[in-house]
Protein backbone atom coordinates (compact mmCIF):
# COMPACT_ATOMS: atom_id res chain seq x y z
CA UNK A 1 0.00 0.00 0.00
CA UNK A 2 0.98 3.32 -1.11
CA UNK A 3 1.74 6.29 1.10
CA UNK A 4 -0.39 8.44 -0.77
CA UNK A 5 -2.01 7.61 -3.40
CA UNK A 6 -4.35 9.90 -5.75
CA UNK A 7 -6.29 8.98 -8.59
CA UNK A 8 -8.36 11.30 -11.28
CA UNK A 9 -8.64 13.58 -8.53
CA UNK A 10 -10.91 16.66 -10.04
CA UNK A 11 -11.19 20.08 -7.66
CA UNK A 12 -13.30 23.32 -8.40
CA UNK A 13 -13.82 26.73 -6.75
CA UNK A 14 -16.93 28.33 -8.18
CA UNK A 15 -16.96 26.42 -10.62
CA UNK A 16 -13.37 27.20 -12.30
CA UNK A 17 -11.84 23.74 -12.68
CA UNK A 18 -8.37 23.52 -10.66
CA UNK A 19 -7.46 20.04 -10.44
CA UNK A 20 -8.33 17.89 -13.82
CA UNK A 21 -8.15 14.67 -13.04
CA UNK A 22 -4.64 14.25 -11.06
CA UNK A 23 -3.34 10.92 -10.12
CA UNK A 24 0.33 9.82 -8.60
CA UNK A 25 1.69 7.85 -6.02
CA UNK A 26 4.12 8.18 -3.35
CA UNK A 27 5.57 5.20 -1.59
CA UNK A 28 6.70 5.07 1.80
CA UNK A 29 9.78 6.73 2.52
CA UNK A 30 10.06 8.75 -0.30
CA UNK A 31 11.09 12.11 -0.14
CA UNK A 32 8.13 13.06 -3.42
CA UNK A 33 8.80 16.38 -5.20
CA UNK A 34 5.67 18.56 -6.17
CA UNK A 35 6.91 20.49 -8.64
CA UNK A 36 4.67 23.22 -10.84
CA UNK A 37 4.18 26.78 -11.66
CA UNK A 38 1.88 29.32 -9.48
CA UNK A 39 -1.66 28.54 -9.90
CA UNK A 40 -1.04 24.93 -11.07
CA UNK A 41 -2.86 23.42 -8.05
CA UNK A 42 -0.13 22.20 -6.12
CA UNK A 43 -1.34 23.66 -2.58
CA UNK A 44 -5.20 22.69 -3.41
CA UNK A 45 -3.67 19.02 -4.24
CA UNK A 46 -2.07 19.03 -0.12
CA UNK A 47 -5.03 20.52 1.05
CA UNK A 48 -6.89 17.85 0.07
CA UNK A 49 -4.50 15.20 1.30
CA UNK A 50 -4.93 16.68 4.51
CA UNK A 51 -8.72 16.64 4.27
CA UNK A 52 -9.13 20.85 4.81
CA UNK A 53 -10.52 20.64 1.46
CA UNK A 54 -13.25 17.69 -0.26
CA UNK A 55 -12.37 16.59 -3.29
CA UNK A 56 -15.01 16.80 -6.08
CA UNK A 57 -14.35 13.29 -7.81
CA UNK A 58 -11.56 11.04 -8.03
CA UNK A 59 -10.35 9.03 -5.23
CA UNK A 60 -7.68 10.05 -2.55
CA UNK A 61 -5.71 7.66 0.27
CA UNK A 62 -3.08 9.01 2.17
CA UNK A 63 -1.78 5.75 4.40
CA UNK A 64 -4.83 3.67 3.18
CA UNK A 65 -7.51 6.17 4.70
CA UNK A 66 -9.79 8.95 3.00
CA UNK A 67 -8.67 12.31 4.44
CA UNK A 68 -12.25 13.38 4.05
CA UNK A 69 -13.76 10.98 6.04
CA UNK A 70 -11.15 10.07 8.81
CA UNK A 71 -10.50 13.31 10.23
CA UNK A 72 -8.80 13.66 13.44
CA UNK A 73 -7.42 9.73 13.28
CA UNK A 74 -5.61 10.32 10.09
CA UNK A 75 -4.56 13.96 10.98
CA UNK A 76 -2.43 12.45 14.21
CA UNK A 77 -0.50 10.59 11.54
CA UNK A 78 -0.01 13.39 9.34
CA UNK A 79 1.33 16.95 9.39
CA UNK A 80 1.84 19.89 7.17
CA UNK A 81 3.85 22.67 6.88
CA UNK A 82 1.87 25.27 5.13
CA UNK A 83 3.35 27.98 2.90
CA UNK A 84 2.35 30.40 5.78
CA UNK A 85 3.76 29.86 9.10
CA UNK A 86 0.42 30.40 11.31
CA UNK A 87 3.03 31.09 14.24
CA UNK A 88 1.62 33.14 17.08
CA UNK A 89 3.36 36.12 17.70
CA UNK A 90 3.08 36.56 21.57
CA UNK A 91 4.15 33.77 22.06
CA UNK A 92 7.32 32.15 23.01
CA UNK A 93 8.60 29.48 20.73
CA UNK A 94 8.89 26.69 23.58
CA UNK A 95 5.25 27.65 24.60
CA UNK A 96 4.28 27.43 20.90
CA UNK A 97 5.40 23.90 20.52
CA UNK A 98 3.83 22.73 23.93
CA UNK A 99 0.30 24.31 23.04
CA UNK A 100 0.89 22.03 19.81
CA UNK A 101 1.84 19.00 21.80
CA UNK A 102 -0.95 19.40 24.07
CA UNK A 103 -3.04 19.68 21.20
CA UNK A 104 -1.66 16.44 19.95
CA UNK A 105 -1.92 14.97 23.40
CA UNK A 106 1.86 13.97 23.41
CA UNK A 107 2.22 14.21 26.56
CA UNK A 108 5.87 15.71 26.51
CA UNK A 109 8.09 17.07 29.29
CA UNK A 110 9.54 20.21 28.87
CA UNK A 111 13.15 18.82 28.41
CA UNK A 112 11.02 17.19 25.24
CA UNK A 113 10.22 20.27 23.93
CA UNK A 114 13.42 21.74 23.82
CA UNK A 115 15.38 18.78 22.50
CA UNK A 116 12.89 19.36 19.43
CA UNK A 117 13.78 22.88 18.97
CA UNK A 118 17.64 21.96 19.34
CA UNK A 119 17.17 19.69 16.70
CA UNK A 120 15.82 22.63 14.21
CA UNK A 121 18.58 24.63 14.97
CA UNK A 122 16.66 27.09 17.79
CA UNK A 123 18.14 28.05 21.39
CA UNK A 124 15.40 26.60 23.73
CA UNK A 125 16.52 29.26 26.19
CA UNK A 126 15.24 32.02 23.81
CA UNK A 127 11.76 33.37 25.31
CA UNK A 128 11.59 36.08 23.28
CA UNK A 129 7.90 36.54 21.51
CA UNK A 130 8.20 34.92 17.94
CA UNK A 131 7.24 38.27 16.43
CA UNK A 132 10.78 39.24 16.92
CA UNK A 133 11.81 35.87 15.24
CA UNK A 134 13.63 36.52 11.08
CA UNK A 135 11.94 34.72 8.82
CA UNK A 136 14.48 31.15 9.37
CA UNK A 137 13.65 31.22 12.77
CA UNK A 138 10.00 31.02 11.75
CA UNK A 139 10.48 28.79 9.34
CA UNK A 140 12.40 26.52 11.89
CA UNK A 141 9.98 26.62 14.00
CA UNK A 142 7.24 25.92 11.83
CA UNK A 143 8.94 22.61 10.38
CA UNK A 144 9.12 22.03 14.54
CA UNK A 145 5.12 22.17 15.14
CA UNK A 146 4.72 19.85 11.89
CA UNK A 147 7.12 16.68 13.47
CA UNK A 148 5.43 17.22 16.97
CA UNK A 149 3.37 14.52 16.47
CA UNK A 150 6.08 12.07 14.94
CA UNK A 151 4.02 11.85 11.71
CA UNK A 152 4.42 9.07 9.52
CA UNK A 153 3.74 11.19 6.02
CA UNK A 154 5.01 15.00 6.06
CA UNK A 155 3.94 17.40 3.54
CA UNK A 156 5.98 20.44 2.98
CA UNK A 157 4.58 23.69 1.01
CA UNK A 158 7.68 25.73 0.57
CA UNK A 159 9.83 24.99 3.28
CA UNK A 160 12.94 26.66 2.28
CA UNK A 161 11.43 29.47 0.66
CA UNK A 162 13.33 32.51 2.55
CA UNK A 163 16.10 31.18 3.58
CA UNK A 164 20.01 31.73 3.26
CA UNK A 165 21.83 29.13 1.69
CA UNK A 166 23.07 27.83 5.24
CA UNK A 167 19.61 28.03 6.14
CA UNK A 168 18.63 25.81 3.90
CA UNK A 169 20.99 23.54 3.51
CA UNK A 170 20.23 22.63 7.15
CA UNK A 171 16.69 22.30 6.76
CA UNK A 172 17.53 19.88 4.03
CA UNK A 173 19.74 17.81 6.15
CA UNK A 174 17.30 18.01 8.73
CA UNK A 175 14.61 16.55 6.63
CA UNK A 176 17.32 13.84 4.85
CA UNK A 177 17.81 12.29 8.59
CA UNK A 178 14.30 12.23 9.59
CA UNK A 179 13.49 10.47 6.09
CA UNK A 180 16.31 8.07 6.37
CA UNK A 181 16.38 7.91 10.58
CA UNK A 182 12.58 7.52 10.88
CA UNK A 183 11.53 6.09 7.31
CA UNK A 184 9.28 9.24 7.03
CA UNK A 185 7.46 9.80 4.03
CA UNK A 186 7.56 13.48 2.78
CA UNK A 187 6.06 15.11 0.14
CA UNK A 188 7.58 18.55 -1.01
CA UNK A 189 5.74 21.16 -2.82
CA UNK A 190 8.08 23.55 -3.83
CA UNK A 191 9.45 26.05 -6.61
CA UNK A 192 13.22 25.93 -5.96
CA UNK A 193 14.68 22.80 -7.83
CA UNK A 194 18.00 23.08 -6.15
CA UNK A 195 15.96 21.66 -2.95
CA UNK A 196 14.22 19.00 -5.60
CA UNK A 197 17.71 17.94 -7.00
CA UNK A 198 19.28 17.35 -3.55
CA UNK A 199 16.36 15.88 -1.02
CA UNK A 200 14.06 14.18 -3.95
CA UNK A 201 14.10 10.75 -5.25
CA UNK A 202 10.76 11.18 -7.48
CA UNK A 203 9.02 14.08 -8.96
CA UNK A 204 5.47 15.17 -9.88
CA UNK A 205 5.08 18.30 -12.44
CA UNK A 206 1.83 19.41 -11.83
CA UNK A 207 0.56 22.03 -15.05
CA UNK A 208 -2.54 23.35 -15.68
CA UNK A 209 -4.38 20.71 -13.36
CA UNK A 210 -2.64 17.59 -14.66
CA UNK A 211 0.00 15.93 -13.75
CA UNK A 212 2.63 16.04 -16.66
CA UNK A 213 5.30 14.60 -15.76
CA UNK A 214 5.69 11.42 -12.91
CA UNK A 215 9.01 9.79 -12.26
CA UNK A 216 12.28 9.50 -11.18
CA UNK A 217 14.46 13.02 -10.61
CA UNK A 218 16.82 12.48 -12.74
CA UNK A 219 15.03 11.25 -15.71
CA UNK A 220 15.84 9.58 -19.27
CA UNK A 221 13.18 12.04 -20.35
CA UNK A 222 15.05 14.75 -19.55
CA UNK A 223 18.36 13.72 -21.20
CA UNK A 224 16.65 12.39 -24.53
CA UNK A 225 16.31 16.24 -25.56
CA UNK A 226 18.01 16.55 -29.36
CA UNK A 227 18.86 19.90 -31.20
CA UNK A 228 18.58 19.74 -34.90
CA UNK A 229 20.14 21.78 -37.48
CA UNK A 230 17.99 21.68 -40.57
CA UNK A 231 19.77 22.27 -44.14
CA UNK A 232 18.47 24.69 -47.08
CA UNK A 233 17.69 27.54 -44.44
CA UNK A 234 15.23 24.75 -42.91
CA UNK A 235 11.66 24.10 -44.15
CA UNK A 236 8.14 25.28 -43.56
CA UNK A 237 6.30 23.38 -40.66
CA UNK A 238 2.39 24.21 -41.00
CA UNK A 239 1.70 20.62 -38.63
CA UNK A 240 4.08 18.32 -36.65
CA UNK A 241 2.98 14.84 -36.99
CA UNK A 242 6.16 12.62 -35.58
CA UNK A 243 4.33 10.03 -32.86
CA UNK A 244 6.82 9.84 -30.26
CA UNK A 245 8.59 13.17 -30.96
CA UNK A 246 7.49 16.36 -29.53
CA UNK A 247 8.69 19.63 -30.72
CA UNK A 248 10.20 21.93 -28.39
CA UNK A 249 11.70 24.60 -29.62
CA UNK A 250 11.93 26.27 -32.98
CA UNK A 251 14.13 29.29 -34.14
CA UNK A 252 15.22 29.90 -37.34
CA UNK A 253 16.84 26.39 -39.14
CA UNK A 254 17.35 24.92 -35.44
CA UNK A 255 14.29 22.53 -34.16
CA UNK A 256 14.64 21.10 -30.69
CA UNK A 257 12.48 17.48 -29.74
CA UNK A 258 12.24 15.58 -27.12
CA UNK A 259 12.00 11.56 -27.72
CA UNK A 260 9.66 10.42 -25.68
CA UNK A 261 9.91 6.21 -27.08
CA UNK A 262 12.93 4.54 -29.09
CA UNK A 263 16.51 5.22 -30.07
CA UNK A 264 17.52 8.83 -31.40
CA UNK A 265 18.50 7.05 -34.59
CA UNK A 266 15.64 6.03 -34.99
CA UNK A 267 13.79 9.33 -34.53
CA UNK A 268 16.48 11.22 -36.78
CA UNK A 269 15.36 8.35 -39.48
CA UNK A 270 11.41 9.17 -38.79
CA UNK A 271 12.72 13.15 -38.83
CA UNK A 272 14.68 12.35 -42.13
CA UNK A 273 11.87 9.88 -43.94
CA UNK A 274 9.32 12.95 -43.18
CA UNK A 275 11.12 15.53 -44.46
CA UNK A 276 13.26 17.15 -43.00
CA UNK A 277 16.59 17.67 -44.15
CA UNK A 278 18.51 17.15 -41.00
CA UNK A 279 22.17 17.95 -41.21
CA UNK A 280 23.40 17.94 -37.62
CA UNK A 281 21.93 16.22 -34.33
CA UNK A 282 23.42 17.37 -31.11
CA UNK A 283 21.76 15.49 -27.50
CA UNK A 284 21.01 18.33 -25.33
CA UNK A 285 22.09 17.83 -21.54
CA UNK A 286 18.80 18.29 -19.78
CA UNK A 287 18.58 18.78 -16.08
CA UNK A 288 15.60 19.19 -13.65
CA UNK A 289 15.12 22.85 -14.80
CA UNK A 290 14.76 21.40 -18.73
CA UNK A 291 12.47 18.88 -17.82
CA UNK A 292 10.57 21.09 -15.65
CA UNK A 293 10.26 23.71 -18.50
CA UNK A 294 9.37 21.18 -20.79
CA UNK A 295 6.28 19.95 -19.27
CA UNK A 296 5.11 23.59 -17.56
CA UNK A 297 5.40 25.69 -21.06
CA UNK A 298 3.72 23.69 -23.29
CA UNK A 299 6.35 21.38 -24.70
CA UNK A 300 4.79 17.97 -23.31
CA UNK A 301 2.05 18.54 -26.30
CA UNK B 1 -4.48 18.18 28.67
CA UNK B 2 -7.75 17.83 27.34
CA UNK B 3 -7.39 19.27 23.72
CA UNK B 4 -10.32 21.67 24.09
CA UNK B 5 -9.01 22.61 27.83
CA UNK B 6 -6.04 23.67 25.72
CA UNK B 7 -7.76 25.51 23.22
CA UNK B 8 -9.66 27.10 25.96
CA UNK B 9 -6.38 28.60 27.45
CA UNK B 10 -4.98 29.46 24.42
CA UNK B 11 -8.27 31.89 23.86
CA UNK B 12 -7.87 32.96 27.11
CA UNK B 13 -3.93 33.64 26.84
CA UNK B 14 -4.05 35.50 23.70
CA UNK B 15 -6.85 37.88 25.47
CA UNK B 16 -4.88 38.68 28.07
CA UNK B 17 -1.37 38.31 28.02
CA UNK B 18 -1.02 39.86 23.78
CA UNK B 19 -1.50 43.21 23.68
CA UNK B 20 -5.39 43.03 22.29
CA UNK B 21 -6.67 41.75 25.79
CA UNK B 22 -4.48 45.08 27.33
CA UNK B 23 -6.70 47.16 24.29
CA UNK B 24 -10.42 45.73 25.79
CA UNK B 25 -9.17 46.19 29.38
CA UNK B 26 -8.51 49.90 29.08
CA UNK B 27 -11.63 50.52 26.18
CA UNK B 28 -14.45 48.72 28.72
CA UNK B 29 -12.94 50.50 31.60
CA UNK B 30 -12.34 54.11 30.29
CA UNK B 31 -16.34 53.40 28.85
CA UNK B 32 -17.30 52.38 32.43
CA UNK B 33 -15.94 55.00 34.30
CA UNK B 34 -16.79 57.95 31.87
CA UNK B 35 -20.41 56.97 32.13
CA UNK B 36 -20.35 56.62 35.62
CA UNK B 37 -18.99 59.93 36.09
CA UNK B 38 -21.64 61.13 33.87
CA UNK B 39 -24.34 59.36 36.26
CA UNK B 40 -22.82 61.16 39.26
CA UNK B 41 -21.87 64.54 38.20
CA UNK B 42 -23.93 65.72 35.49
CA UNK B 43 -26.36 68.42 36.64
CA UNK B 44 -29.55 66.37 34.72
CA UNK B 45 -28.07 62.91 35.01
CA UNK B 46 -27.53 63.02 38.83
CA UNK B 47 -31.39 63.88 39.80
CA UNK B 48 -32.28 60.23 37.79
CA UNK B 49 -33.29 57.82 41.02
CA UNK B 50 -31.15 55.16 41.82
CA UNK B 51 -32.93 52.35 40.23
CA UNK B 52 -32.60 54.60 37.04
CA UNK B 53 -28.52 54.77 37.31
CA UNK B 54 -28.30 50.87 37.56
CA UNK B 55 -30.68 50.38 34.76
CA UNK B 56 -28.67 52.75 32.69
CA UNK B 57 -25.05 51.54 34.20
CA UNK B 58 -26.44 47.82 33.34
CA UNK B 59 -27.50 48.77 29.97
CA UNK B 60 -24.53 50.08 28.66
CA UNK B 61 -22.63 47.00 29.93
CA UNK B 62 -24.72 44.90 27.82
CA UNK B 63 -24.22 46.89 24.59
CA UNK B 64 -20.46 46.52 25.51
CA UNK B 65 -20.97 43.01 25.92
CA UNK B 66 -22.70 42.68 23.33
CA UNK B 67 -20.41 44.49 20.95
CA UNK B 68 -16.93 42.71 22.17
CA UNK B 69 -18.79 39.74 21.68
CA UNK B 70 -19.50 40.89 17.44
CA UNK B 71 -15.64 41.68 17.26
CA UNK B 72 -14.22 38.94 18.77
CA UNK B 73 -16.65 36.45 16.81
CA UNK B 74 -15.90 38.05 13.57
CA UNK B 75 -12.62 37.36 14.68
CA UNK B 76 -13.02 34.02 15.48
CA UNK B 77 -11.87 31.88 12.47
CA UNK B 78 -11.90 35.15 10.14
CA UNK B 79 -9.17 36.47 11.87
CA UNK B 80 -7.29 33.56 12.22
CA UNK B 81 -7.54 32.92 8.33
CA UNK B 82 -6.74 36.70 7.71
CA UNK B 83 -3.91 36.24 10.21
CA UNK B 84 -2.55 32.52 8.29
CA UNK B 85 -2.79 31.06 12.04
CA UNK B 86 -6.01 29.07 11.14
CA UNK B 87 -4.24 26.14 8.51
CA UNK B 88 -1.84 24.78 11.58
CA UNK B 89 -5.07 24.35 13.64
CA UNK B 90 -7.14 22.50 11.45
CA UNK B 91 -4.43 20.12 10.76
CA UNK B 92 -4.59 18.93 14.41
CA UNK B 93 -6.54 16.01 15.61
CA UNK B 94 -9.85 18.30 16.53
CA UNK B 95 -12.69 18.57 14.62
CA UNK B 96 -13.92 21.99 13.80
CA UNK B 97 -16.60 21.57 16.73
CA UNK B 98 -14.37 21.41 19.02
CA UNK B 99 -12.49 24.72 17.93
CA UNK B 100 -16.20 26.39 17.98
CA UNK B 101 -16.53 25.30 21.67
CA UNK B 102 -13.21 26.66 22.93
CA UNK B 103 -13.52 29.99 21.10
CA UNK B 104 -16.94 30.13 22.39
CA UNK B 105 -15.77 29.44 25.67
CA UNK B 106 -13.00 32.34 24.89
CA UNK B 107 -15.72 34.32 24.26
CA UNK B 108 -17.32 33.61 27.37
CA UNK B 109 -14.25 34.26 29.31
CA UNK B 110 -13.99 37.47 28.11
CA UNK B 111 -17.51 38.71 28.96
CA UNK B 112 -17.08 37.41 32.53
CA UNK B 113 -13.79 39.64 32.54
CA UNK B 114 -15.75 42.65 31.48
CA UNK B 115 -18.72 41.77 34.08
CA UNK B 116 -16.07 41.55 37.36
CA UNK B 117 -14.66 44.69 35.89
CA UNK B 118 -18.46 46.22 35.60
CA UNK B 119 -19.11 45.13 39.28
CA UNK B 120 -17.80 48.07 41.26
CA UNK B 121 -19.30 50.53 38.49
CA UNK B 122 -22.72 49.07 39.26
CA UNK B 123 -22.01 49.33 43.03
CA UNK B 124 -21.06 52.88 42.92
CA UNK B 125 -24.07 53.85 41.19
CA UNK B 126 -26.58 51.80 42.98
CA UNK B 127 -25.05 50.75 46.30
CA UNK B 128 -27.80 53.03 48.28
CA UNK B 129 -30.58 52.21 46.26
CA UNK B 130 -32.80 48.90 45.89
CA UNK B 131 -32.39 45.94 43.67
CA UNK B 132 -28.91 45.98 43.00
CA UNK B 133 -28.28 42.08 43.82
CA UNK B 134 -31.17 41.32 41.22
CA UNK B 135 -29.81 43.71 38.56
CA UNK B 136 -26.25 41.86 39.29
CA UNK B 137 -27.79 38.60 38.90
CA UNK B 138 -30.25 39.60 35.81
CA UNK B 139 -27.47 41.25 34.26
CA UNK B 140 -24.92 38.41 34.22
CA UNK B 141 -28.19 36.12 32.40
CA UNK B 142 -28.82 38.68 30.25
CA UNK B 143 -25.48 39.42 28.80
CA UNK B 144 -24.28 35.55 29.22
CA UNK B 145 -27.03 35.19 26.56
CA UNK B 146 -26.27 38.28 24.94
CA UNK B 147 -23.13 36.96 24.42
CA UNK B 148 -24.00 33.47 23.39
CA UNK B 149 -26.12 34.99 20.43
CA UNK B 150 -24.36 37.86 19.22
CA UNK B 151 -20.99 36.05 19.55
CA UNK B 152 -22.11 32.98 18.19
CA UNK B 153 -23.52 34.37 15.35
CA UNK B 154 -20.25 36.03 14.69
CA UNK B 155 -18.58 33.02 15.05
CA UNK B 156 -20.90 31.08 12.88
CA UNK B 157 -20.35 33.59 9.73
CA UNK B 158 -16.73 33.88 10.32
CA UNK B 159 -16.19 30.41 10.23
CA UNK B 160 -17.96 30.60 6.66
CA UNK B 161 -16.83 33.74 5.22
CA UNK B 162 -12.99 34.93 4.21
CA UNK B 163 -12.36 37.95 5.42
CA UNK B 164 -12.52 39.58 8.83
CA UNK B 165 -13.80 42.40 7.67
CA UNK B 166 -16.46 41.62 6.29
CA UNK B 167 -17.72 38.98 9.36
CA UNK B 168 -17.16 42.32 11.54
CA UNK B 169 -19.36 45.16 8.89
CA UNK B 170 -22.28 42.37 8.75
CA UNK B 171 -21.75 41.58 12.60
CA UNK B 172 -22.06 45.96 13.75
CA UNK B 173 -24.82 45.79 10.80
CA UNK B 174 -27.18 43.01 12.56
CA UNK B 175 -26.09 45.05 16.02
CA UNK B 176 -27.09 48.28 14.91
CA UNK B 177 -30.26 46.64 13.53
CA UNK B 178 -31.35 45.09 16.65
CA UNK B 179 -30.11 48.49 18.70
CA UNK B 180 -31.99 50.48 16.37
CA UNK B 181 -36.05 49.60 17.66
CA UNK B 182 -34.22 50.29 21.57
CA UNK B 183 -34.04 54.03 20.65
CA UNK B 184 -38.05 54.55 19.46
CA UNK B 185 -39.85 57.35 21.15
CA UNK B 186 -42.16 55.64 24.26
CA UNK B 187 -45.84 56.59 22.45
CA UNK B 188 -44.47 54.40 19.67
CA UNK B 189 -42.80 51.64 21.18
CA UNK B 190 -46.42 51.09 23.12
CA UNK B 191 -48.26 50.21 20.33
CA UNK B 192 -49.20 46.99 18.80
CA UNK B 193 -46.14 47.19 16.04
CA UNK B 194 -44.01 48.30 19.11
CA UNK B 195 -44.48 45.70 21.48
CA UNK B 196 -44.27 42.86 19.11
CA UNK B 197 -40.60 44.77 17.71
CA UNK B 198 -39.61 44.90 21.47
CA UNK B 199 -40.62 40.90 21.85
CA UNK B 200 -38.73 39.70 18.87
CA UNK B 201 -35.90 41.72 19.54
CA UNK B 202 -33.48 39.68 21.60
CA UNK B 203 -31.40 43.18 22.66
CA UNK B 204 -34.65 44.81 23.41
CA UNK B 205 -35.35 41.87 25.85
CA UNK B 206 -32.35 42.12 27.53
CA UNK B 207 -33.21 45.16 28.45
CA UNK B 208 -36.89 45.32 28.92
CA UNK B 209 -35.79 42.54 31.73
CA UNK B 210 -33.40 44.72 33.11
CA UNK B 211 -35.74 47.44 33.03
CA UNK B 212 -38.49 45.19 34.53
CA UNK B 213 -35.93 43.92 37.50
CA UNK B 214 -34.67 46.98 38.43
CA UNK B 215 -36.52 50.00 37.85
CA UNK B 216 -40.66 47.93 38.38
CA UNK B 217 -39.06 45.28 40.70
CA UNK B 218 -41.07 42.39 39.00
CA UNK B 219 -40.26 39.14 39.84
CA UNK B 220 -39.16 36.45 37.65
CA UNK B 221 -42.33 35.29 36.43
CA UNK B 222 -43.11 37.97 34.59
CA UNK B 223 -39.32 37.81 32.82
CA UNK B 224 -40.30 34.08 31.67
CA UNK B 225 -41.50 35.31 28.05
CA UNK B 226 -38.66 37.49 27.58
CA UNK B 227 -36.61 35.12 28.89
CA UNK B 228 -37.61 32.22 26.80
CA UNK B 229 -37.60 34.13 23.87
CA UNK B 230 -33.80 35.01 24.10
CA UNK B 231 -32.59 31.41 25.21
CA UNK B 232 -34.61 30.34 21.65
CA UNK B 233 -32.40 32.54 19.99
CA UNK B 234 -29.39 31.20 21.78
CA UNK B 235 -30.02 27.97 21.22
CA UNK B 236 -30.83 28.52 17.51
CA UNK B 237 -27.76 30.15 17.03
CA UNK B 238 -25.60 27.20 18.78
CA UNK B 239 -27.33 24.68 16.51
CA UNK B 240 -26.50 27.09 13.35
CA UNK B 241 -22.72 27.61 14.48
CA UNK B 242 -22.71 24.03 15.25
CA UNK B 243 -24.16 23.17 11.31
CA UNK B 244 -21.48 25.25 9.89
CA UNK B 245 -18.10 24.12 12.12
CA UNK B 246 -18.56 20.58 10.40
CA UNK B 247 -16.04 21.63 8.03
CA UNK B 248 -14.22 24.56 8.19
CA UNK B 249 -12.11 25.31 5.90
CA UNK B 250 -8.30 26.97 5.28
Amino acid sequence: MPAIEIQELKKSFEGQPVLHGVSLTVNHGDIYGFLGPNGSGKTTTLRVLLGLLPPDGGRVAVLGLDPAAAGPSLRQRVNALPESHGLYGWMSSERYLNFFGELYGMGFTGGDYRARLRRVGLDPDDYRPIRTFSRGMKQRLGIARAMINDPDVLLLDEPTNGLDPRGRREIHDLLIQLNRVKNLTIMLSTHILDDVERLCNRIAILDQGLVQYEGPVHSEAGRQRYRFHLGNGGVTLSSWNFPGISLLDRQDSWITCRIEGGSPAEAIKTLVLGGLPIVEATAVSGGLEELYLDYTMGGAQ
Amino acid sequence: MNALLTLIKREFQEDFQASRGAVFLLIATVVLSSFAVLLVSNTELSLLDNAQAVYMMAGIIIALAALVAVIRGSDGFAGERDRETLEPLLLAPITGRRLAEAKLCGLLCSWLVLFILALPYLWAVGSTGQNLLPAVQYLFLTGTLMVLLFGGAALALSAKMRSFKGVLSLGLALLLFLGSPIVLGPSLRQSYVGRMLDLANPLAGALNTLDSVIIDSQGVALQLVRLTIMIAYSLAVLWFLKAVTRRIEP
